[in-house]
């Protein structure tokens, strides 16, 4: 079982609500997000790192030890000493997801927000036959978006990352295969003007939740 | 026989500020910001047992020279009263050495003594260097910890040790008056009201509408110092007396003044540093320790009898001045200090210190603050005003509240009454990219970028990520950037050089600087040394701003703030500002080499370049060289330009080589004793032995000197090509405006332009006069590229002289 949760991002938590929800983080993580210079992006890191905190418990029934995150040769994060569970996070304009699962192998999500793209600056990151596709589409957008996060999302559970050429991908099939291994993939549906995709081994079995943050909002003052 | 002794007299529990500057003592043991050296010379012979003797007595005087701290194993941390200790003198003789080792020794001995640290839990906590210069010299480095001992104490302890010391050369022992122990002070701390106190404090900072902010920052502490005028201090004095306020009060109120229109609000609070020792109990003036003290000053900038009322309220505030900086974040509602930024006026009442045939000299103490930005004025003989900062806070914002500060101070001082002074007419303060947000983002300081790839890059980052600017050394990912992001930029590189390199780099090299090493190969791209980029990116054909006399092209940032927004901007400063290059010995060889760094940017032809005063002949010397070399003739506009040969219209001033026999007869003659102090210092020392603050104002000097050399020694051959003077208000009164407008007319073959600016001289590139020759700088490029298309409201208007 996948366990996938995703949250809004749109609003800017309140400096008391992101210091509380921060506490839970080593301080170093803490102070990392103190690198990032705008809000969304600040926020945006803690909010993966709580949807982290919320799958691995869905998964193992308890949270992961957060100070225990360390990243391998590929800049791919993972928790040491946990080779049995893999988890993957992914972040847009206005929303943070985050996948979970225990004794599958790795997994891979992807998000982004549909936006105005120019095709042929992606030439390079297509196989010819999806550049084909692409660039016969009168409106080629939505499908760019797509595939690109099909690309990505099988980028990431390969584990590899940016560091396989995504041309070298073929991405159009139901099962797609790197190097020998073969992934399922997924599209979620995370609402309007989001393309999103999960690949795994499998991914028949994803439970989906939208986690709100703050968790329980207080009442306002009128 | 000796009966025995308590092992402790007292024990005492450390109070907020303690607290910490404890904090930072145990979280940087080497970098200890409490660490203090006291320093001072000596003079006079001096008697090496009764030295001794008086310091041992001075020890014996003060519980604070006799304590160390605690706080492991006790419930709250204390530092604890030791009945005897043995002071520690350590003897150095530096007497056979010329004055400059003697110097070397003394900084050497001042970086180790800060790297050695304090440990504050065994006494002594203090260390005493007395090295001897001379027969009746020494120089003295008192080190103890501002956890145990604040800056009036060092007052306190000198004065005590030169009144023992005069005693013990005379063979006897002083007979100081009695000193109170800590003791009525805790009690006094303790009676008072603490419900009033938190009425008095929370009325007081609920006046903020919002925190008193400047940015933060972490790293180094570094320093901006300058002496004010001497001319300036009577002035200043009589200004107070006519407010009926101390100094204190008018420098406080000035700060406030600069603070709100920086922050832009009505009420300003910054922290200021008090002496801390109750009036109501006898003595305490007398006392060594710590009792300094931070308060929040709140100031109403709109408050009638502004100064006056400063000075009442500093009183309430003394009344109630026991209070710590954690009740105060409490009590502002703003979830932390309200302030962050601290003002420390250092008035001591001690002006001579002797005794026992000694003087005191050239004292010299540290001052520990724990502020992102800290405004010292030391008001003694030549005041000198300093702003500590941060490394991490662009320097444009300590220099804007340095010479905002002085220039409020001197205007006060010019005054004959009692009017307040404009502060509106202040420069705007920088909005410099290097500015983090006011939410405590940790940035790298801002860099620019100082090669074509890094340009490149800088300008694809601007394009591509949702922040305005970025520095060389800002990260990809922490700037907003994506994996989209990421393959776009490495497209666009890939259009832009030809290379294909995998995104999966920029994780290995996300900031601009790693990247374009690793683009460039690991070669070293050849770096700019006079290109200032002031922004690089948009579609409109750049401006190349060029340095005034003084060599500064600072004057350039708020211009390009009203340039239109897609015009990129360069400024060129000389080689030698940094002190490292040679300053190019003439014109052409200058418009060689900017002419060369110019073409690295890749600028469409015609180029556009400004001068400002004394740059317009390097704007005509590069005209020439593009013309030679069969390439349009450039868009030259000039502010204020100098042909050549005007400084000799300028009045009866004659111009001499500095340094030459005529120059020192001449300014000898004038009384110019600083210049010529300078000039000597300049030709005789290396700069090495030269204060950091001499050292620059010299550098500035022989810029100034070499640019001004090299305008006189140019003699500007015809060009023939259009010239656009930018004219001020105040050319126009000049002797010399009739062969300023004849000259450039001649040099330009009768095709020169006169823009009108309705401003001063100095005031072109400044608000709000920038914003006017901004539209017309815009206006006369649209008119003469031909290529360009007008921005929508510019309309040029000529005049005629």
């Amino acid at each position: 079982m996948i366990s996938l949760a995703y949250a809004r991002n749109e609003e800017r938590l309140s400096e008391k609500e992101y210091e509380r929800l921060c506490r839970s983080l080593p301080p170093e993580m803490r102070d990392d997000l103190r690198r990032y210079r705008r809000w969304q992006d600040r926020q945006a890191g803690l909010l993966g790192k709580l949807l982290m905190n919320y799958t691995v418990r869905e998964v193992m029934g308890e949270p992961p030890d957060q100070s225990t995150l360390v990243t391998d040769a590929y800049r791919r994060p993972f928790l040491a000493g946990r080779p049995d569970l893999d988890f993957n996070i992914s972040h847009t304009a206005g929303l943070v997801v985050c996948a979970a699962a225990a004794g599958m192998g790795r997994l891979g999500v992807d998000v982004e927000r549909v936006g105005e793209i120019q095709l042929a600056e992606f030439r390079r990151v297509f196989t010819e036959e999806e550049y084909a596709l692409l660039s016969g589409l009168p409106d080629a957008t939505a499908t760019f978006f797509r595939l690109w996060t099909r690309k990505e999302a099988v980028m990431k559970a390969d584990g590899r990352g940016f560091s396989l050429d995504p041309a070298g991908i073929d991405c159009l099939p139901d099962r797609i295969g790197v190097d020998g291994n073969c992934y399922a993939v997924r599209e979620l549906d995370l609402g309007a003007g989001y393309a999103a995709h999960l690949a795994a081994s499998d991914v028949d079995e994803v439970v989906v939740g939208e986690v709100r943050f703050p968790r329980h909002p207080r009442p306002r003052p009128e | 026989m000796q009966t025995a002794k308590a092992k402790i007299e007292a024990i005492y529990p450390l109070q907020h500020l303690q607290r910490a500057l404890l904090f930072h003592h145990l979280s940087a043991p080497n970098a200890d910001q409490g660490l203090i050296q006291t320093r001072f010379r000596l003079a006079g012979p001096l008697n090496p047992e009764a030295f001794a003797a008086a310091w041992r007595a001075t020890l014996d005087r003060h519980q604070a020279l006799r304590a160390s701290v605690h706080w492991e194993k006790v419930s709250k941390p204390v530092w604890v009263v030791h009945p005897a200790v043995e002071g520690s003198i350590n003897h150095l003789d530096w007497s056979g050495l010329p004055e400059s080792r003697q110097r070397q020794h003394m900084t050497d001995y001042l970086a180790e003594d800060r790297r050695r640290g304090m440990d504050l839990t065994q006494t002594p906590t203090s260390r005493l260097l007395l090295a001897r210069l001379g027969p009746e010299a020494h120089f003295c480095c008192w080190t103890s910890h501002h956890l145990l001992l604040d800056g009036w104490s060092s007052g306190v302890i000198l004065r005590d040790f030169l009144a023992h010391y005069e005693a013990a050369t005379g063979g006897t022992t002083a007979r100081l008056p009695p000193i109170p122990d800590h003791k009525p002070y805790f009690r006094h701390l303790q009676s008072r009201d603490e419900g009033l106190r938190e009425q008095y404090w929370r009325e007081r900072l609920s006046l903020l509408d919002k925190p008193s902010l400047l940015p933060a920052a972490e790293g180094q502490q570094r320093s901006l110092s300058r002496s004010l005028d001497p001319d300036f201090q009577q002035g200043f004095v009589a200004y107070c007396k006519r407010q009926q306020v101390t100094q204190n009060a008018v420098l406080q109120g000035l700060w406030a003044m600069l603070l709100g229109r920086y922050l832009q609000t009505g009420h300003v609070c910054f922290g200021i540093s008090v002496n801390g020792r109750p009036p109501e109990v006898a003595d305490m003036d007398q006392v060594a320790g710590m009792f300094a003290r931070i308060l929040p000053k709140v100031v109403d900038l709109n408050q009638a009898n502004f100064f006056q009322r400063i000075q009442e309220e500093s009183a309430r505030d003394t009344a109630e001045q026991y209070v710590g900086l954690d009740e105060i974040a409490e009590w502002s509602g703003t979830d932390g200090l309200p302030f962050n930024s601290l003002l420390a006026v250092q008035n001591y009442p001690w002006t001579e210190l002797s005794g026992g045939g000694l003087r005191v000299t050239e004292f010299a103490g540290d001052l520990t603050s724990l502020y992102p930005v800290t405004c010292m004025v030391l008001p003694r003989e030549a005041w000198e005003v300093t702003i500590r900062y941060r490394e991490g806070i662009a320097e444009a914002l300590p220099q804007w509240l340095l010479e905002g500060y002085l220039s409020l101070i001197s205007w006060v001082a010019r005054q004959t009454d009692q009017s307040l002074p404009p502060v509106g007419e202040l420069p705007p303060p920088p909005t410099d990219p290097t500015v983090p947000a006011p939410d405590d983002v940790v940035r790298p300081p801002y860099a620019a970028p100082t090669n074509g790839t890094q340009l490149r890059l800088a300008g694809l980052w601007e394009q591509l990520l949702p922040v305005d600017t970025v520095g060389i050394d800002d990260n990809f990912f922490h700037c907003g950037g994506t994996s989209l992001a990421a393959l776009r930029l490495f497209a666009r590189l890939e259009r832009a050089t030809g290379k294909n390199i995998s995104p999966a780099s920029l994780l290995l090299h996300p900031t601009i600087r790693q990247l374009a090493r690793f683009l460039d190969d690991g070669e070293a791209a050849s770096e700019w040394n006079n290109l200032v980029p002031q922004r690089v990116s948009g579609n409109l054909p750049p401006l190349f701003c060029f340095h005034g006399g003084l060599g500064y092209v600072l004057m350039y940032q708020s211009l390009t703030h009203h340039l239109h927004p897609q015009r990129p901007v360069y400024a060129l400063q000389p080689n030698g500002i940094d002190g490292r290059s040679e300053l190019d010995g003439s014109i052409e060889e200058m418009a060689a080499h900017y002419l060369a760094e110019i073409d690295k940017v890749g600028a469409p032809d015609p180029l556009i370049l400004l001068g400002y005063c004394y740059s317009g002949v390097i704007c005509v010397a590069i005209g020439r060289l593009l013309v030679e070399a069969g390439r349009p003739a450039p868009i030259i506009i000039g502010a204020d330009i100098d042909p050549p040969g005007v400084l000799d219209q300028k009045g009866k001033w004659k111009w001499r080589q500095p340094g030459s026999l005529r120059w020192y007869w001449g300014h000898l003659r004038l009384g110019r004793w600083t210049d010529v102090g300078e000039q000597l210092a300049m030709e005789l020392l290396t700069e090495q032995l030269l204060s950091e603050n001499l050292r620059l104002r010299l550098r500035a000097r022989r810029l100034k000197d070499g640019l001004v050399a090299a305008f006189r020694r140019y003699r500007a051959p015809e060009y023939g090509h259009p010239i656009c003077l930018l004219r001020s208000q105040e050319l126009r009164q000049w002797s010399s405006h009739s062969f300023v407008i004849e000259s450039w007319r001649r040099i330009s073959g009768d095709q020169l332009t006169i823009q009108d600016v309705p401003a001063g001289h100095a005031e072109i590139f400044q608000e709000p006069a920038v914003a006017e020759t901004a539209r017309l700088i815009e206006a006369y490029i649209a008119n003469h590229s031909g290529t360009v298309a007008t921005p929508p409201g510019l309309v040029s208007s000529n005049s005629t002289p």
